[in-house]
């Protein structure tokens, strides 16, 4: 089904016009101009490889998200190259574009979406994945991939959800599955051959890490291998990444300092996908972060990792940024530090002044359910760090639980509002009580069971479950005076009947579509009744996909190879019910599987 | 410690930046320029600088004005070359000249002139002539939730229509401003018709010494009060 025919451009022209009128009538039009420093535009008569790099969401949750700025520099860095942005219209301009007829365009040159070789999408989010059928349909591209022609773009999707690529597998027309610049460059090579789709295809689908949902539908069997970089320091990162105008997300240098996560925390995916873990040299990131502040201006740096207090060499790298913000009259932020002494040392040093909000996560409120999860933090260490952190003078304090995990039950519930009385009770005793108030805040999330983790053949607890446990813990929290953020639920049940979805369940995510849902991650877009709807007219039962799976059962992903062993992760499911704990990788390892790679923190101790 | 007042364009690139946003752009442009800019004191230093009246979201302008706060005493030379390479196209360095008066450019403007193209008179003869020659010139105005009537001709100094050009030459700063766009809905009202202005462009702004208006960077200007 197409829902959208853009005017017909005319002639040779490419170039999308867009009147002012248009512009002037839709919030923050500078989403849609570009122009920005640093980004490139290049002669498309002249440069035979097009690629346009695509998220599924709006501008500024797009130009924050680090891997496409480093995808556009190493495409823009060819000569035989060129790549652009295409980003989500806000629904006003969705709405303005079809209105007026006019295609999805590039922020570049504002080329029409249709006329590049390559449409790359990242998945990070499944709640974007009716964005990207809408942007192709805006596009004039039709959604699924058996109905597009000759001429059509090929559609290519990676990021984290790309490893459970089956609910898209009618859509999208190649998958990359791992990280992008270890292959990118020979998918520009079959580009630029300028071979029909299906010879392309063919020659795609023999390079490490690309899924060809084409060349299964004819029943080949298909094992498909992640592919990751196995060396990041030798890894090429934007020298020169765009700036934006307006104010996104992360409105920072972004200094990645590794991939990966040593915790293995059983309920997590990143853990388990990205494995396993490389660090960056602190030479190098002190080198890449002068080299982005000199070419963006900006006035603050920020680590990004998934839990930068496992970056082995913390300490030394601190020191050496602070000398660089000092120098350059910039801020320096640490995010996602752990619960721990040293962490708060060196936040202590990191923010002389400003004591802004401080962040635990131990998701699960009691110490039994946290070993199921193989969360390491104890009750101890986390009042013991409340305390240093409160005499500090810190005022402000978030915590983050999840609700809905395997075996939890009421009393793991009543965990969470019990370590949050205690923080405040150490507040009282340690912090500035008389002056200003503890500000704290518990949020929650419930639990969504995902591909390639020892949970990933769990339940997703029931709606009414939800709702009865999420109550429980507000009305305690009530009683307690302290401020509670829940997840909507209905949102966190879609997110569990898709994330392990399959190739049927496809057919709904279109049809959701279809009756107008997009921007599901966004409150004021999420439609469940519609998504249920479509699950109904499509013949899905959605508690098929959040129940449990069998152990023996074929999981729509199992022809996916992450380099972690299935066998691994049942052996962790087992601990989970044993309430045992595993070690790090770096206190052990329990040979997952990943050292397969050759590279990271597997061979860490050969090394030394 | 220097003061540096620079002119430049606003251009077809960049119309759609809000103020704020262009604030935004100037000063990382000083920071890859390796410029030395004045910081505020205190818990959250602020690059010193000060831009006059904002331009509305869509206008380009021949004439932006800021001022510059540097630690050292550079020539604005220096400043022209370093700034100027690192400024986005769409943002064009004019001129530099160090400011010694010590009013700072939001203070100082007083007028502006707007050039655009304009819609709905086709058939309508010696407008600029009855804009000027009329006593009031009523439009309403918006702000906070509240409506109320007001009187725009006291703030238009030149008005002037050529085919379907516009000149307009109004109030602007501190002690009044007209948004063109206010007077086509003034000329709406009082044609009753639809009349819009579009390509708005700000073409010149002046300041004004001993009731003389003058070119913001004019030496007078720059050293008097
Ligand atoms: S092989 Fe060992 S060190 Fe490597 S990721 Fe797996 S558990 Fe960690």
């Amino acid at each position: 089904m197409q829902l959208f025919m853009p005017r017909c451009m005319e002639g040779n022209e490419m170039s999308v016009y867009i009147d002012d009128k248009i512009l002037l009538g839709v919030e923050k039009p500078a989403r849609y101009t570009g122009g920005e420093v640093n980004s490139i535009i290049k002669d498309h008569e002249t440069t035979p490889i097009k690629f346009a790099f695509c998220f599924p969401d709006v501008y500024e949750v797009a130009m924050s998200h680090l891997g496409g700025q480093i995808l556009y520099s190493i495409i823009n860095d060819r000569s035989d190259a060129l790549c652009e942005r295409i980003f989500a219209p806000w629904t006003d301009m969705e709405k303005a574009m079809r209105d007026t007829g006019i295609p999805l365009f590039s922020l570049e040159t504002k080329t029409s979406a249709r006329e590049f070789d390559c449409l790359g999408f990242t998945l990070q989010y499944e709640m974007s994945y009716t964005n990207i059928l809408n942007m192709l349909d805006l596009s004039g591209i039709k959604v699924r991939r058996q109905e597009r022609s000759q001429d059509d773009p090929l559609v290519c999707a990676g990021g984290p959800c790309a490893f459970n690529p089956e609910p898209l597998a009618d859509v999208v027309d190649f998958f990359l599955i791992g990280e992008g610049e270890e292959k990118i460059h020979s998918i520009l090579d079959v580009l630029g051959k300028k071979l029909g789709k299906e010879e392309s295809l063919r020659l795609l689908g023999n390079i490490e890490g690309i899924y060809v949902p084409a060349l299964r539908d004819e029943n080949r069997v298909l094992k498909v291998k992640k592919v990751i970089i196995k060396d990041l320091d030798t890894a090429p990162y934007p020298e020169k990444p765009i700036v934006p105008y307006i104010n996104i997300v992360h409105d920072r240098t972004m200094i990645e300092v590794f991939r990966g996560c040593i915790r293995g925390c059983r309920f997590c995916q990143a853990g388990f996908i990205y494995r396993p873990v490389r660090e960056k040299t602190p030479d190098l990131l002190v080198e890449e972060a002068g080299k982005k502040l000199d070419s963006t201006g900006y006035d603050d740096i920020s680590l990004a990792s998934l839990s930068t207090s496992d970056y082995s060499k913390l300490g030394e790298l601190t020191d050496r940024l602070l000398e660089l913000t000092n120098e350059k009259n910039t801020g320096l932020s640490l995010p996602s530090l752990r619960a721990d002494n040293f962490s708060m040392e060196l936040m202590d040093k990191v923010q002389k002044v400003r004591k802004s909000g401080l962040t635990f996560a131990p998701e699960a409120g009691t110490q039994r359910l946290r070993d199921v999860i193989n969360k390491n933090v104890t009750e101890e260490e986390m009042l013991k760090t409340a305390e240093i952190a409160f005499k500090g003078g810190w005022t402000t304090m978030k915590l983050y639980f999840m609700l809905g995990l395997p075996t939890e039950t009421l009393e793991d519930v009543k965990g969470i509002a019990d370590i949050a009385w205690k923080i405040k009770q150490v507040y009282r005793q340690h912090g500035n009580a008389s002056k200003k108030q503890l500000n704290l805040t518990v949020s929650t999330a419930f639990f969504v069971p995902k591909p390639f983790t020892p949970f990933q053949w769990e339940a997703q607890i029931t709606t009414e479950e939800m709702t009865k446990r999420q109550q429980y813990l507000f009305d305690l929290l009530k009683k307690a005076n302290i401020k509670y953020n829940w997840h909507d639920y209905k949102l966190s049940h879609l997110e569990g009947i898709i994330s392990r979805g399959d190739r049927k369940l496809g057919q709904a995510i279109i049809k959701a579509w279809e009756k107008g849902c997009r921007f599901d991650g966004w409150a004021e877009y999420f439609n469940y009744t519609k998504w249920m709807e479509a699950f109904d007219e499509c013949g899905i039962d959605p508690l098929e996909y959040t129940g449990e799976r069998k152990e023996s059962e074929d999981l729509p992903w199992d022809f996916i190879d992450i380099g972690v062993r299935k066998k691994f992760l049942l052996a962790e499911r087992k601990s989970a019910y044993e309430n045992a704990t595993s070690p790090n990788c770096r206190e052990e390892c329990l040979a997952c599987g990943a050292a397969c790679f050759g590279g990271g923190v597997c061979f860490e101790h050969n090394q030394n | 410690m220097s003061i540096i007042r620079i002119k430049f364009i606003k251009g077809n690139e960049v119309k759609f930046i809000s103020h704020l946003d262009m604030m935004n752009t100037f000063q990382r442009a000083i920071r890859r320029a390796g410029l030395e800019s004045e910081y505020s004191k205190g818990f959250n230093p602020q690059m010193q600088m000060v831009f006059g009246a904002p331009l509305s979201l869509g206008f380009t302008s021949e004439a932006e004005y800021a001022d510059l706060s540097f630690v050292k005493d550079y020539e604005p030379e220096t400043i022209m070359e370093k700034l100027g390479a690192e400024l986005p196209s769409g943002l064009d360095l004019q001129e530099a000249a160090v400011r010694k008066s010590n009013k700072n450019i939001m203070a100082d403007i007083s007028f502006a002139e707007y050039t655009f193209v304009i819609k709905g008179l086709e058939d309508l003869n010696d407008v600029g002539k009855s804009i000027m020659d009329c006593d009031e010139l009523m439009v309403e105005k918006t702000r906070n939730g509240k409506t109320r009537k007001i009187n725009i001709k006291p703030l238009i100094l030149e008005f002037e229509t050529a085919g379907s050009k516009g000149r307009l030459l109004a109030v602007a700063g501190n002690s009044g401003n007209l948004n063109p766009r206010l007077l086509s809905e003034a000329m709406s009202i009082k044609y009753d018709r639809n009349i819009e202005f579009t390509d708005i462009n700000r073409s010149r702004q002046f300041v004004e010494r001993n009731g003389v208006k003058m070119n913001p960077l004019a030496k007078e200007a720059m050293e008097t009060k």
